[in-house]
């Protein structure tokens, strides 16, 4: 599925659409978007600076790889950048940039399946989200292994468990039969448990 | 038989709960980015407003050590030193014409 079927698999749901857990940035004000609506370049900055975090979040758990992350997300900006004149305030900002963000990750995957990369152990630090610093270990342990799944289970599964896609929504982004999408989350949670399992037990022998 | 099972199920469905339960945390979680980010978003978005390539966009991408990039950089400059050598080749031939002449 090429960029732009991705991006119109999206749009196949509402203009507004938001999975159930979409993270929640707080806008930026109705000013600074229509000063970078209007090409104020300054303006686009101040947006970049406030959605790169989770932009990058999304594009990191997609691909499991701090540095092709960063080239989604520098991706997903540009789009950002290239798509603002058509912007419309009816719907809400931060939704439209998650839905190019999740878009962005989704193409760049799709280049890396054709240009396999090498895997990354670095597992970037939370700033964010997580309390104390158990879950905080918690998380870049969940983190690591997800990154270590294929691309073919990862992208499901994060789309599916951690963002909240109905199956039918991944497997238009993806471009796969439902079936498929459902046999991959199934596999990649098999995967995370039997980590998450031996882990325990590590725990209980410790 | 079912009965027998009920104890191992319970705990792989406690486990999956639990797995779910981490897995939908994540979705707040946001993760530090590289300093470097908001400068590249910007220059990118500035050279596709049509500035062009810029040499310090060369330079920055070989200090990133970007393999893929730099080999796009090396490329461009490989395609600028030949267009400067082809240039330099072409004003010569003219000057030894026009000393012919």
């Amino acid at each position: 599925l090429g960029g732009a079927d991705a991006t119109k698999a999206l749009s196949m749901t509402s203009n507004d659409y938001r999975p159930p857990r979409a993270p929640s940035v707080p806008e930026p004000p109705a000013e600074v978007i229509a000063r970078a609506v209007a090409g104020d370049t300054a303006a686009f900055g101040a947006i970049v600076v406030r959605y790169q975090q989770l932009v990058f979040s999304v594009a990191y758990l997609v691909l499991g790889d701090v540095a092709e992350a960063e080239d989604a997300a520098q991706e997903a900006f540009l789009r950002l950048y290239g798509a603002l004149p058509r912007y419309r305030a009816e719907a809400a900002f931060g939704t439209w940039v998650f839905r190019l963000a999740v878009t962005a990750a989704l193409d760049h995957r799709r280049r890396l399946v054709r240009r396999p990369a090498v895997p990354h152990a670095e597992v970037p630090l939370a700033v964010a989200g997580e309390a104390g610093a158990e879950q905080l270990a918690e998380a870049r342990e969940l983190l690591a292994a997800i990154a270590r799944l294929s691309p073919a289970l990862r992208a499901p599964l994060v789309l599916r468990a951690v963002y909240g896609y109905e199956y039918a929504e991944i497997a238009a982004l993806l471009g796969k039969p439902v079936g498929t999408v459902k046999a991959a989350v199934h596999r990649a949670r098999q995967v995370l448990m039997a980590a998450q399992d031996t882990r325990a037990k590590g725990e209980q022998k410790g | 038989m079912n009965e027998e099972m009920a104890p191992w199920r319970r705990e792989s469905e406690q486990a999956g709960a639990q797995l779910d339960e981490r897995l939908a945390r994540l979705a707040s979680l946001e993760l530090a980015v590289s300093d470097g980010l908001v400068d590249r978003v910007l220059s990118a978005a500035r050279r596709r407003s049509g500035r062009g390539l810029r040499a310090d966009d060369l330079r920055e991408w070989a200090r990133r050590g970007d393999t893929r990039r730099r080999t796009l950089a090396s490329s461009a400059i490989i395609a600028g030193a030949a267009v400067a050598f082809g240039l330099q080749a072409r004003r010569a031939r003219r000057a030894r014409e026009a000393r012919a002449a």
